[in-house]
């Protein structure tokens, strides 16, 4: 490291204590009545739900078999057939395509086999086991060593989950891993039924639907309303979202296609060479804005 | 959900601390929160097996440090840079701490991730060398050139009166003590 000739003379006899104060002045304007808890409330109640949740979708038929007897009148209800497809959609293989405001985006996802792959806004993102593998590529791109193009982070965990709400949820993890959505999809109320619904090679019927934000607690204007089309054999096929997320007329809308259900997704790691994992990478400077809206300018 | 009254009674306590000590990390006070929030979800989990002699506090600081040098790896969270320091509103504002704060945040907010970890660890904190080096996974050396040089790039920073201000209503403050 070329150090400047009296760096180490300066760094012994430099205290930086003009830096208490200004430390102490940058924390000044802290905001009463801040509830650090409700986050740890969320993340024990997701806990609860999330063991039920996991083995529905591993007997994702068994499951809508059961939902199905929701009835309201002796036919399942609108909410019923939503929550019975989405649970279904989930467990088989499918292509996805995307229309948002950042452009398309295509993929496919296994989750039986828990592979997928997704490209979008010209990034592209591998899944593997519970891998995701982020190519270093355009304004996202980090300094990274010389052969690394890929970088490995575990998918988002119970803490990260627990603090996004679900429309949160939706806008940032959707485009990326468009399960998500699905998953999401079966905390839907307010299903009504909206037509009927035809697409290329199926017909079906078209379901308006709100999710309640009810866990964001901290920007409680956010919200997720659309359509969902579901096919005559009850799988997802359209889904037309929007998610408002806050203020007057700012929302964001997004359509996800989905399609050749069962289709064989195959996707394999990238090599190990190409291969870093995120920990083992500096943290990109940010500063003060909103999660989300935006991206870093790679490091000098 | 009832939680465990100890834990509740710790971050009723101290959570404000940990909360400015991620707002200095992380430059924002909804990334604070949110920082502080998944801390406090992973210390939660731990709570029950913590030995009772350990202090909670260094525990949900080292959770703290770790937790926001992974966190950029959630894309999702990455937020927008600021090219420039925001310029300082004049006595006429009325939000003059607000706005001294913010100042300072942002200049924070340009240092190097590591500088700024050390530079907060050290004079925020108050950290010796060691336990900042020690929750850094460095050596002490590194600590002490990642702090040289954070102070330096902040003294470079920050404008002249603002630090004059904020430090002759530190000494003012300690004086009337």
């Amino acid at each position: 490291v070329n150090r400047p000739f009296d760096e180490e003379n300066d760094m012994t006899h430099d205290s930086g204590d003009d830096l208490r104060p200004l430390l102490a002045a940058a924390v000044a304007d802290a905001p009463e009545h801040t509830d650090l808890l409700s986050g740890v409330r969320r993340a024990q109640r997701r806990r609860r739900v999330l063991v039920p949740a996991a083995a529905s979708v591993a007997t994702a038929g068994a499951v809508a078999a059961a939902i199905t007897v929701v009835t309201v009148g002796g036919a399942p209800s609108a909410q019923a057939k939503v929550t019975a497809a989405a649970a279904q959609s989930a467990g088989k293989s499918f292509h996805v395509h995307i229309s948002s405001p950042k452009g398309p985006g295509d993929g496919a996802f296994d989750p039986a086999r828990r592979v997928g792959h997704m490209r979008y806004g010209g990034g592209e993102t591998l899944f593997v086991g519970g891998t995701m593998y982020i190519r270093n590529t355009g304004p996202k791109a980090v300094p990274l060593p010389r052969g690394k193009v890929w970088l490995s982070a575990p998918g988002p965990n119970d803490a990260d989950l627990a603090q996004m709400g679900t429309a949160i949820e939706v806008l940032k993890l959707g485009p990326q891993n468009p399960q998500y959505v699905l998953g999401r999809l079966r905390s839907a109320t307010n299903v009504r039924e909206a037509g009927a619904a035809s697409g290329p090679g199926w017909t079906g019927h078209r379901y308006s639907f709100t999710i309640a934000d009810t866990k964001n607690v901290k920007r409680p204007g956010l919200s997720l309303s659309g359509t969902v089309s579901v096919d005559s054999e009850g799988l997802v096929r359209v889904l037309d979202l929007n998610v408002r997320t806050g203020g007057p007329g700012r929302s964001q809308h997004s359509v996800v296609e989905f399609g050749d259900y069962g289709v064989r997704v195959d996707v394999t790691a990238p090599p190990a060479g190409q291969t870093i994992s995120v920990d083992k990478v500096e943290q990109p400077r940010t500063t003060g804005g909103r999660p989300g809206k935006g991206s870093p300018s790679p490091r000098p | 959900v009832d939680l465990d009254a100890d834990f509740v009674a710790f971050v009723r306590r101290r959570g404000d601390h940990h909360l400015r000590t991620a707002l200095l990390l992380t430059g924002e006070w909804h990334a604070a929160e949110d920082l502080v929030q998944a801390a406090l979800v992973k210390l939660y989990r731990a709570w029950r097996r913590l030995d009772t002699a350990e202090d909670p506090d260094a525990y949900l600081r080292r959770i703290l440090v770790n937790t926001h040098r992974s966190w950029w790896r959630a894309r999702w969270r990455r937020e927008v840079p600021v090219t420039g320091l925001p310029e300082r509103p004049g006595p006429a504002d009325g939000e003059d701490r607000h706005a001294v704060g913010q100042i300072v945040r942002s200049a924070l907010a340009t240092l190097p991730a590591r500088q700024r970890t050390a530079l907060v660890l050290r004079y925020f904190e108050d950290l010796p060398e060691a336990e900042v080096a020690e929750l850094m996974g460095c050596g002490v050396g590194t600590v002490k050139t990642h702090v040289h040089r954070g102070v330096q790039a902040m003294r470079r920073l920050l404008p002249d009166d603002v630090r004059a201000d904020v430090n002759a209503d530190h000494r003012q403050g300690s004086g009337s003590r």
